[in-house]
């Protein structure tokens, strides 16, 4: 079953990809940029995912919805660990 | 647990681990925003895992719900994460881009700087500064880049400033401009300029391009100048002509402004300029020229040709003060050096060069090479001409040897001898002749080449010819002899020598002149010698007989001539006296014939026509001369004596006929006749001196005795107006003696009054010759003396004056005379002017009054003046006029008989008119005056009023009528005899 909030996360998620995809150069020059971006893509396989399970593959999809959003937490964990300690080399 | 439980625990366990390392390093990374997103982030993300797992667990579902609904915060913060990320990126990228661009802007070369809008220096860097000189305190904010702009580019600049902010882009990016740092040096200044974008500001960069500006002229300059070089090399190569070369050389220096100006003085080894050449200097070389002339070098040259290499001189204004050019190189280096090539010094060669240019190695380096081409050119030139000079020399001895062989006034004869079988010469044949050889035996060289000389000349067989050519021919010894040919008239020199055995070569030279020129020079010598003799006779000799009687004598012993005779004659051609030499009784019959007036042709020719005749053979061309005879196989000359056109004699002389026709003995001997008739002149001369001498003496002898006896005085004077000579007569005339007189001046002779006349008369002594004036003089005791002068001025010989002289007269009684003359004059005039008869005189030809004294006037009441004007018609009454009349009719007739009577008087009574009208009766005595040959030539009156005296006598007459007539006639006759004596008396008086 198709929730109201998961749609328009997934709207505002393709409004996001929309922003990545303009600012893609810009956002190239930010440190470990790939990591993040793939933590928003996974976040956002996440909330397509959360639709289709509504349709097929409940269970499956489900658990499969939980691993990007948990990939996604752990790149960006990553990512915030790998951006703070590039900072303290930059500092170095 | 499910996988789903697993996964949220991962993702709770990352955000937990996220936020501790964020809390844990809040301070050091990410800014506030992105650090706050991000813990939003890691919140939600705990915040679902949380309900998730409660939800899974369990324990309560309510979270999820919640959270379910926070999901949708996500993408928010997800964009807002990024954004935030994106703003510090680029906010840091343009923190590192400023940074970066600071650093370049602090770093860079260039001077850069921001400019205000209004011209103020808002930023300025390290550059700048160094360029400047000026910190960046004392620049930014406080200076403008105006005050850093050379004045010439300034207005350009601020055109281009305010350009660029009102068009953009069409005011140029990029210009150079000279720049004026702190201590004044400018500098060449590339500036790049642009507007910073959205600002009224521009930043400019400041390139200093001077050096590169110097390097990129000094390579311009050196391609320049090896250009020129070039051009010279090949100028040096085509051009043969060394000014030319110079003119073109210089020309090529400056055409292609390698150099400003160029010159080249080439000098010879005196240092004297040859020649010059400049281009760009125009007149002003002249000087430098002129000065060169002169041998006054200027100090450049002087130092240059001195000492090898170059002389440079940086500024020509400050280094060659009173160089000609130095005024056209102002701000110029110049270059000078000598063109030397192998030791030589051809001249120099100067450039003018900028200043800054003059320390360059490598342009020091091009021009010595330059000055060395045109040295090696120079040198080239002149060794071309000296090799042409000693080519055409040699071209010119080779024709002139050639020359002197075929046209050698020497005959040239090759030989070969003929021998017999005994081997004696017989005989020899012609191998070759020369032209000359032609010319001077007259055998053509084509008749006699190949054959022997008895065919050529038979009877030669006999001759030692043969025998002493095959002499030299055999034996190789020359020979050299005269010889005199019959058959051409003509003396040889003959040269003989063998150049191979067998031949011999023979030379012939005409000797002919050669001979006849020595005959000649030592007769012209005799004749000299006998000139000279005659000379010396001529100045020791006086008496005329044994002049003319020597001189032949002289002329005929040195054997200058073989006889010599001398014949003088007066004007009319008679024969005054007569010398010879070696001519004895021979000369008689010519002497005979000129004593009868009868002259020989030779003798008529020189006298009439011809200065001198020339006879070559006498006895043919004189057959009639009786001299013929004694000249025997000679000619003759013959000549008159004449000086300044007197012509005094005939000289004549026998020579050798050959000599008769030379030149110099003609003109030898008729110097011989001048110096003969010069010679009777003088002695002329002396006799005509001496007689004018004696006949002076005796003139001056008698004038002298005429002055001594003369009753007139005598006085000479110096020219300084002392008396030299006087003599007795006017030593008599003024009391002096001759002694006391000498020495004095003739003032002091006379009073003040008196020494004027003479003061004006001796200043006139130099203008008139003749002068004639009367002087008192005073005589020594005191009276006066009245004489006439008559004075003559004496020249010197040169014109100049030299004294006077005059003849005094004595006019004292004269004078006296004509003062008692005047006084009786006087008296008589006095007395016709106050007598009461009327007295009168006329014209006898025109019967014009001519003296009516002044008593007319109370006779007629006339004036004198009108009387003088009135004829005898006008004063007389008709009866009175036939009376008169009548008695002059007969009065003139009576005049020219001889018996008339010199004193006789007629008296008339005569009816004169009065001016009233009437008349008055008059008695007038009339008689003639006469001039000193007692001609009668006026009429004497004298007319007495007798009006009163008629009427007493006709009253007497009335009274006595009737008396006695001849007692009336005898008393009227007594009256009249009484009136007659008183009118005789008068006359006397008048007389």
């Amino acid at each position: 079953m198709i929730q109201e909030n998961e749609v328009l996360t997934l709207l505002l998620g393709a409004g996001v990809l929309i922003f990545i995809l303009i600012n893609g150069q810009a956002l190239k020059r930010l440190p470990s940029w790939k990591t993040l971006i793939s933590a928003f893509y996974m976040l956002l396989a996440g909330w397509v995912l959360t639709i289709l399970e509504g349709f097929f593959w409940g269970s499956f999809l489900n658990i499969v919805e939980h691993a990007c959003y948990s990939a996604s937490a752990v790149l960006v964990a990553v990512w915030c660990w790998k951006v703070h300690g590039s900072r303290k080399e930059a500092r170095k | 647990m499910s996988l789903v439980a697993f996964f949220d625990l991962v993702c709770f366990a990352a955000a937990i681990a996220a936020i501790i390392k964020l809390l844990g390093g809040w301070g050091r990374a990410f800014r506030r925003n992105i650090k706050l997103l991000l813990m939003g982030l890691f919140a939600l993300i705990l915040f679902e895992s949380l309900g998730n797992f409660l939800e899974w667990s369990g324990i309560t579902e309510s979270l999820d719900s919640i959270s379910d609904y926070f999901k949708v915060l996500k993408p928010a913060l997800w964009v807002f994460l990024l954004y935030a990320f994106l703003r510090e990126k680029a906010e840091e990228a343009l923190r590192e881009s400023e940074a970066r661009y600071r650093a370049i802007f602090e770093n860079t070369s260039a001077a850069t700087i921001i400019v205000e809008d209004d011209m103020l220096l808002f930023m300025v860097n390290t550059g700048f500064e160094e360029l400047s000189g000026y910190s960046k305190n004392e620049l930014e904010g406080k200076m403008k880049w105006t005050e850093f702009v050379a004045s010439s580019d300034l207005a350009r600049m601020k055109d281009y400033h305010r350009t660029r902010r009102q068009q953009g882009v069409e005011a140029p990016n990029e210009y150079e401009f000279e720049f004026v740092d702190r201590q004044g040096n400018v500098k060449q200044i590339l500036l790049c300029v642009g507007l910073i974008p959205g600002t009224k500001r521009s930043v400019a960069s400041l390139l200093d391009i001077t050096d590169r500006k110097r390097s990129r002229e000094r390579i311009e300059h050196l391609n320049l100048s090896l250009r020129a070089i070039r051009n010279v090399n090949q100028l040096i190569t085509q051009e043969k002509d060394r000014d030319r070369l110079i003119k073109r050389a210089c020309e090529n220096l400056t055409e292609n402004r390698g150099y400003n100006h160029a010159w080249i003085s080439l000098l010879d080894e005196s240092r004297q300029l040859l020649t010059a050449a400049e281009s760009g200097l125009g007149e002003d070389f002249q000087h430098v020229i002129e000065l060169t002339k002169r041998g006054e070098l200027t100090r450049c040259c002087q130092i240059a040709l001195e000492q090898p290499g170059i002389l440079v001189i940086e500024e020509i204004g400050l280094e060659c003060e009173g160089c000609p050019l130095s005024p056209l190189h102002t701000g110029n280096g110049a270059y000078v050096t000598r063109l030397e090539y192998r030791g030589k010094v051809y001249g120099l060669l100067g450039v003018s060069i900028r200043s800054q240019l003059t320390s360059d190695e490598e342009e020091r380096s091009l021009f010595t090479e330059l000055a060395n081409d045109l040295a090696f050119a120079l040198h080239s030139i002149e060794t071309e001409e000296a090799r042409k000079q000693a080519e055409e020399t040699l071209q010119a001895s080779e024709e002139r040897y050639r020359s002197l062989f075929d046209h050698s006034i020497n005959g040239f004869a090759l030989h070969e001898i003929v021998l017999n079988d005994e081997g004696t010469p017989t005989d020899y044949m012609f191998l070759d002749v020369n032209r000359a050889f032609e010319e001077l035996t007259g055998l053509k060289a084509s008749d006699i080449r190949g054959k022997r000389i008895t065919e050529v000349l038979p009877g030669m067989e006999d001759s030692h010819f043969i025998e002493i050519y095959g002499r030299v021919a055999l034996t190789g010894e020359p020979i050299r002899f005269e010889q005199y040919s019959e058959a051409l008239k003509r003396h040889y020199d003959i040269s003989a020598f063998s150049p191979v055995r067998g031949q011999f070569v023979a030379i012939f030279a005409d000797i002919t002149d050669r001979k006849r020129s020595r005959e000649r020079i030592e007769h012209l010598n005799l004749s000299l010698r006998a000139i000279r003799n005659v000379n010396q006779l001529i100045t020791q000799e006086k008496d005329r007989d044994r002049l003319i009687k020597r001189a032949c004598e002289n002329l005929t012993e040195s054997r200058g001539y073989n006889h010599a005779w001398i014949a003088l004659l007066d004007e009319s051609r008679q024969l005054l006296t007569a010398a010879e030499s070696d001519l004895d009784e021979d000369i008689q019959p010519i002497l005979e014939l000129f004593k009868r007036g009868e002259l020989t042709d030779c003798a008529q020719a020189v006298l009439e026509q011809l200065k001198i005749r020339a006879v070559q053979d006498v006895r043919s061309e004189c057959k009639d001369c009786p001299l013929s005879s004694a000249y025997a196989h000679g000619g003759a000359f013959v000549i008159r004596l004449e000086y300044r056109g007197k012509v005094y004699g005939l000289l004549g002389v026998s020579i050798p006929a050959q000599l008769t026709s030379d030149e110099d003995e003609r003109s030898l001997f008729m110097e011989l006749a001048d110096d003969l008739a010069f010679a009777l002149h003088s002695m002329k001369t002396e006799e005509e001196c001496k007689r004018a001498d004696e006949t002076l003496r005796e003139s001056e002898s008698q004038y002298r005795r005429l002055i001594e006896t003369t009753s007139e005085g005598y006085w000479l004077l110096d020219s300084n107006r002392k008396t030299l000579d006087v003599n007795q007569a006017l030593c008599d005339m003024i009391g002096y003696t001759r002694d006391e007189m000498l020495g004095k001046t003739p003032l002091d002779f006379v009073d003040d009054e008196n020494s004027k006349i003479f003061a004006d008369q001796m200043g006139s002594i130099e203008t008139t010759i003749h002068r004639s004036y009367e002087v008192v003089l005073k005589s020594k005791t005191g009276g006066d003396v009245y004489t006439r002068f008559s004075a003559t001025t004496l020249d010197g010989k040169s014109g100049e004056h030299n004294g006077c002289f005059a003849l005094i007269t004595d006019v004292t009684e004269q004078k006296q005379a004509e003062e008692a003359l005047r006084k009786r004059e006087k008296d008589y005039y006095f007395l016709a002017e106050h007598i009461s008869d009327m007295v009168w005189v006329r014209d006898l030809s025109t019967m014009q009054s001519l003296y009516i004294s002044p008593s007319i006037e109370r006779l007629t009441g006339f004036s004198p003046e009108e009387a003088m004007s009135h004829t005898l018609e006008d004063g007389l009454t008709p009866d009175s006029l036939k009376l008169v009349q009548d008695v002059f009719k007969e009065e003139i007739e009576l005049e020219s008989s001889e018996q008339k009577d010199l004193h006789r008087s007629r008296t008339l009574e005569l009816e004169m008119l009065c001016k009233d009208g009437g008349t008055v009766w008059t008695e007038t005595r009339v008689t003639f005056l006469r001039d000193e040959s007692d001609k009668a030539t006026a009429i004497l009156g004298v007319s007495r009023d007798i009006t009163e005296r008629r009427k007493v006598e006709e009253r007497l007459l009335q009274a006595q009528k009737m008396e006695a007539i001849g007692r009336l006639a005898g008393g009227v006759a007594h009256d009249f005899n009484n009136i007659l004596t008183a009118i005789m008396g008068n006359l006397e008086l008048l007389k």
